[in-house]
């Protein structure tokens, strides 16, 4: 796999990269909230102390000549604005992270069609559902809760580096660096130890969950064969050791936590011992002195994250590998590159054709086939021999290792790819129905058709009568929606691969799963229909193959 | 199904999942209730120290060390906080967890997928648990400092407690004001969630399909708009809730202006109302400083308002599902037949002849829509006969067969073992054995899993099922290493030990779902020559499609109407 070599960090600003100039915005805003929050307690501190030196001096009378306005303007115009621009951030940061995801979404699941079957082949459609939704969502965190709070909080304590050098001199600026520097180790070292209890509490959920399922699949053994005491003891084990891994945890970052909290206020106390000289000297502003204490207490708020944040870096990595994983593997060169479209003659011919997985034996060599409308050809052969696989390849899903397609006068390889792919419909042994409408899924098969196009496909397969009983067209379906029979639901396959009316039609296992009176019935209506078309069948039943007048035998 | 009401209400259930971390919980309660006099005695130390520093008398070093102390102290407590915190979430998502897989294993989770099931036991326990070590300890801390600062303040000065008087009643009511609202829009973005899942779920599911038809740019769009669809709804929820802590951060913002303001026109002498001159720099200072502090536990509750809502949804089904475990283990009409089963096991060396009859059975899909899988089913099957179901896939053979077994309740009608209602499938009987197309193995070798239902079968007996399943050449024989997957086998390996195993077992019920699927046809003949050997002394209910099993038979169930057409 390549994906240990893509840095998480570079991988991550190229998906952001796009929402730039808004998170830059977000972070501008996300800064302006945290000063605005510490100037607006430096200012009240700094205003009442200036305010009871003022009235101390009027002695008991109207301290007229204090400047009230600017001040009290400056409060006010602090706190409501402090309000308002975190609303604002939390709005566009969020909204640029959401746009962020849903773009992810598409690039990812774009990535995944062309792989599957392929590189991505390995993974589960659990596994690629999870990738989705699961790894995407988590990955919001890596600039909602690490990367924002970390700028942040680099620009704050730049901030406070100045105007503690300004305020109270080169003496105050050292020890906020030595702070800050002191508070970077910590969370540097935090995040270095919480890697390996963190990797491990992923590894241990995954693998629980994965182990779930085979469990609730065998339930029936475990059950019968009073297995449940047995497996119920090592799953308390294992949910034990995964609260003991969250304890663990929970005392580490509550460690780092207080360690940070307690370091911000020793600075902003110290800040106020290190101008007791000073102030006593006259050489600063007692309130002054008073205003800087308050302003590094306040910036406690914007160290509060992260913690958290740095914390969670490496399930932020361990994501970030996971998905680079998806979109890095290598694409599968297209099968046909060309520009020539064919012109439909009814002889679908192969030479010398080959398949081999990547390091693997061939699947079929030097095949030479000549397969003309009106005579059908059987592939027949056990599991695993290359079945499916040719038929791919005559359908350009998956790219020859050697030798030659011809259809309609054109080479494969020189084709345009959707003008072949146009020429060809496919049966899958498990055609698969998607959430929507019947009409949704019939039209799949071909964008443009109307109703009556579309029920004159129906009463083709002989469907026509149950979807008139089942609601018509508009029935909603789903993958459990509609509880078809094993008959009913080839039945809806083969009607879109009628409505599609292309020259060739490839069926891959029509008959799996049903009895043989369903499967002679399903075996008429796919003569009688696609009589003049060229028509290649993979079966396993050898009574179906027999009645073809042409038959080819794969051997693993 | 009959569910106790009691047991599976979800408010309850969830109020009650408290009892699974006491100890901790206590301790959490006490570290988050020290936060608030801790807050005012830091403030107060602090106002001391500002005074001193003003008037450039007094001591500075005793309050700034005594401040120090209290910060110390402050941060200890909030750390001590954060532990107990995530270790009550821990413990009582343990206590959730070990009790939904209890359940789980049970049997109790069959109309969930295994999804469900997982996000079930993983992420909904969790929620349970940090509600709990959240929203639930914040709400009491939360109402016991507000009512501590307001003392505090009105014991000082009554204007500023006025303002905090006045602004705080507003929060909870603007939070139960835009609650609902909220509510709404967060249940239509989890719908949202869930169409994005299921449409994922779908088009990965039939990639090749896609494919097939040419369909990937349109669908890459289709997805796109789906996508957009869901992160329209999740800003609008997030926009509540943005403005929700908006309006609790302004309230918190306004009142420390106010405190301050008022604060510096007192010292300046010019307000006339107020304690007058009771209120010096010092508590002036301590005051202000006490706003933010004062609107901070209302700010944190409505932070963990969303847990609230998460734990509730998870309650909602987390609920009913460890209702039914309870109801299954004591099921009025089960219960005697269970227990006398448990204690009369059937004796492994001459099983009794056990005979089957199924009355009316009706099954429908949990979701109630369609029609019923089957309806009003009748048969029987004699001590030693053979029943095959038939039926193309997906006319529900399998689901047939599970609810033989008592794994799944039927819609209507009975499953009669031997004359008596059949028990739900929760324990061992000893009556029955499963070869499944998923099957479960123990961590061990082979034989240390065939001899779990035989314990006194010798080597050469174990061999001997083993040859009639076409398993002689297994790499280790005997020994062959399993993990509970099968790992070590190949898939249609593991699907013939479990024949095997089916087939070893004394029990005289056999239920067997596909016993020769994806097998060659010198492999099937040898099952099928197995099993008929085994007729007469074992009643066998098989489903399948082979025409070779089928001819087993002596009484057929065919499902699905397409068969008689």
């Amino acid at each position: 796999m390549s994906d240990h070599d893509i840095s998480p960090r570079h991988w991550l600003r190229q998906q952001f990269k796009g929402e730039g100039r808004r998170l830059r915005n977000a972070w501008l805003l996300a800064l302006t909230t945290a000063l605005a929050a510490m100037a607006l307690l430096g200012l009240s501190g700094w205003f009442i102390s200036a305010a009871a030196l003022a009235g101390l001096a009027a002695g008991g009378i109207g301290a007229i000549s204090f400047n009230l306005l600017a001040p009290s303007a400056g409060i006010r115009a602090l706190a409501v604005g402090r309000t308002v621009s975190r609303y604002f951030e939390r709005l566009v940061s969020h909204d640029a992270t959401f746009h962020v995801m849903q773009r992810l979404r598409t690039r990812l699941f774009g990535a995944i069609l062309p792989r599957v079957p392929g590189p991505l082949s390995h993974l589960s459609t659990g596994h690629l559902l999870e990738r989705l939704l699961g790894d995407v969502e988590r990955l919001e965190n890596a600039w909602l809760g690490q990367g924002q709070p970390t700028l942040v909080a680099a620009a704050t304590a730049l901030v406070l580096l100045v105007a503690g050098y300004a305020l109270a001199g080169p003496l105050a600026a050292l020890a906020l660096l030595i702070g800050f520097v002191l508070m970077t180790a910590l969370l540097v070292r935090l995040a270095r130890v919480s890697d390996a209890p963190l990797r491990q509490r992923a590894e241990e959920r995954e693998r629980l969950r994965g182990d779930l399922v085979q469990a609730l699949n065998g339930l029936p053994d475990v059950l019968a064969y009073g297995l449940r005491p047995t497996l119920l003891k090592q799953w308390r084990e294992r949910l034990a050791g995964l609260a003991d891994l969250e304890h663990r945890l929970a005392w580490r970052q509550a460690l780092a936590q207080t360690l940070i909290q307690s370091l911000m206020q020793w600075l902003a106390v110290g800040m106020l011992l290190l101008l007791i000289g000073p102030v006593q000297d006259g050489a600063v502003d007692a309130p002054m002195a008073l205003a800087l204490m308050l302003l590094v207490l306040a910036a406690a708020e914007v160290t509060l994250p992260l913690a958290p944040a740095w914390q969670g870096w490496s399930d932020t990595r361990s994501t970030v590998s996971r998905l680079a994983g998806l979109t890095e593997a290598p694409l599968p060169r297209a099968a046909a590159e060309g520009d020539r479209t064919p012109a439909p003659d009814g002889l679908l011919a192969t030479r010398g054709l080959t398949f081999a997985w990547p390091g693997q034996a061939p699947l079929f060599e030097h095949l030479d086939l000549d397969v003309r409308a009106g005579t059908p050809l059987a592939i027949v052969g056990p599991s695993g021999a290359g079945k499916s696989t040719l038929l791919h390849c005559l359908m350009g899903l998956q790219r020859p290792t050697g030798g030659e397609i011809r259809f309609g006068g054109v080479a494969q390889s020189q084709a345009d790819g959707d003008a072949w792919r146009r020429c060809f419909s496919l049966l899958l042994q498990r055609q698969q129905l998607f959430t929507g409408t019947l009409r949704d899924n019939l039209r799949l098969a071909r964008p443009d058709a109307d109703d009556d196009t579309l029920w004159r496909a129906l009463e083709q397969a002989r469907l026509a009568d149950l979807v008139h009983r089942r609601g018509g067209l508009d029935l909603w379906i789903g993958t459990e929606g509609l509880h078809l029979s094993g008959g009913q639901g080839r039945r809806l396959s083969l009607a879109r691969v009628l409505l599609r009316d292309s020259p060739v039609v490839l069926l891959d296992e029509p008959f799996t799963g049903l009895e043989p009176a369903t499967a002679d019935a399903l075996f008429e209506t796919l003569q009688s229909e696609l009589a003049d078309r060229v028509l290649i069948m993979v079966t396993h039943d050898r009574r179906q193959a027999e009645r073809l007048p042409e038959k080819l035998t794969l051997t693993p | 199904m009959s569910i106790d009401p009691h047991q599976a209400d979800p408010a309850g259930w969830l109020a009650d999942q408290r009892r699974h971390a006491p100890r901790m919980l206590k301790r959490l309660l006490l570290t988050a209730l020290a936060d608030a006099p801790l807050a005012l005695l830091q403030a107060a130390l602090l106002a001391w120290l500002a005074a001193n520093l003003l008037a450039g008398q007094g001591r500075l070093w005793t309050p700034a060390a005594l401040l120090l102390l209290t910060l110390a102290v402050r941060a200890l407590a909030g750390a001590a906080r954060a532990r107990f915190s995530a270790g009550a979430a821990a413990d009582i998502s343990l206590a959730i967890r070990e009790r939904v897989a209890g359940a789980l294993l049970r049997g109790a989770g069959g109309a969930m997928t295994p999804g469900e099931a997982s996000t079930a036991l993983l992420e909904q326990a969790e929620a349970v648990g940090r509600y709990h070590a959240g929203f639930a300890v914040q709400r009491r801390v939360a109402s016991l400092a507000t009512l501590l600062f307001l003392v505090a303040a009105f014991a000082v000065d009554w204007v500023v407690g006025l303002i905090f008087l006045c602004t705080a009643p507003l929060i909870p009511l603007f939070m139960m004001l835009v609650g609902t609202g909220a509510q709404r829009a967060a249940d239509r973005q989890l719908e949202s969630l869930r169409f994005l899942g299921g449409y994922f779920l779908d088009r990965l599911r039939g990639v090749l399909t896609l494919r097939a038809f040419a369909r990937e740019e349109a669908e890459r769009q289709a997805v796109d708009i789906a996508n957009g669809e869901y992160r329209r709804r999740t800003m609008k929820v997030l926009r509540i809730a943005f403005l929700t802590s908006a309006v609790l951060e302004l309230f918190a913002a306004l009142s420390v202006a106010l405190v301050a303001l008022y604060v510096g026109l007192h010292l300046l002498n010019l307000v006339a109302f107020g304690p007058g001159p009771a209120l010096d720099f010092g508590t002036g200072l301590w005051l202000l400083l006490l706003a933010p502090e004062f609107y901070q536990p209302l700010r944190q509750l409505a932070a963990g308002y969303h847990d609230r809502a998460a734990a509730q949804a998870a309650a909602d089904t987390l609920a009913p599902l460890l209702a039914d475990h309870t109801d299954t283990d004591a099921t009025p009409s089960a219960g005697p037949i269970a227990a006398e089963a448990e204690r009369h096991p059937a004796a492994p060396t001459a099983p009794s002849k056990a005979a089957l009859a199924l009355e009316g059975l009706s099954f429908r899909y949990a979701d109630g829509e369609g029609e019923p899988l089957f309806e009003s089913l009748d048969a029987q099957v004699a001590a030693g006969e053979c029943l095959v179901l038939r039926g193309d896939s997906g006319t529900g053979k399998s689901t047939l067969l599970k609810v033989i077994a008592g794994l799944l309740p039927a819609d209507g009608g009975q499953v009669l073992h031997d004359g008596r209602p059949a028990p739900r499938l929760n324990q061992a009987t000893g009556r029955l054995a499963w070869a499944g197309q998923h099957p479960w193995f123990l961590h061990g070798t082979v034989a240390e899993n065939l001899r779990l239902v035989a314990p006194e079968a010798d080597d050469a007996a174990l061999e001997h099922v083993l040859a009639d399943c076409g398993l002689a050449d297994l790499p280790a024989g005997l020994a062959t290493p399993l993990d509970e997957n099968g790992g070590g086998l190949s898939g249609g390996q593991g699907r013939r030990l479990a024949l095997a195993r089916a087939l070893l077992s004394p029990a005289p019920l056999l239920l067997l779902d596909e016993p020769t699927a994806e097998l060659d046809e010198d492999l099937e003949a040898r099952i099928v020559a197995a099993l008929a050997a085994r007729k007469g002394e074992r009643t066998l209910v098989i489903a399948t499609h082979s025409p070779a099993l089928a001819a087993l038979a002596d009484r057929s169930v065919w499902l699905g109407g397409e068969a008689h057409e």
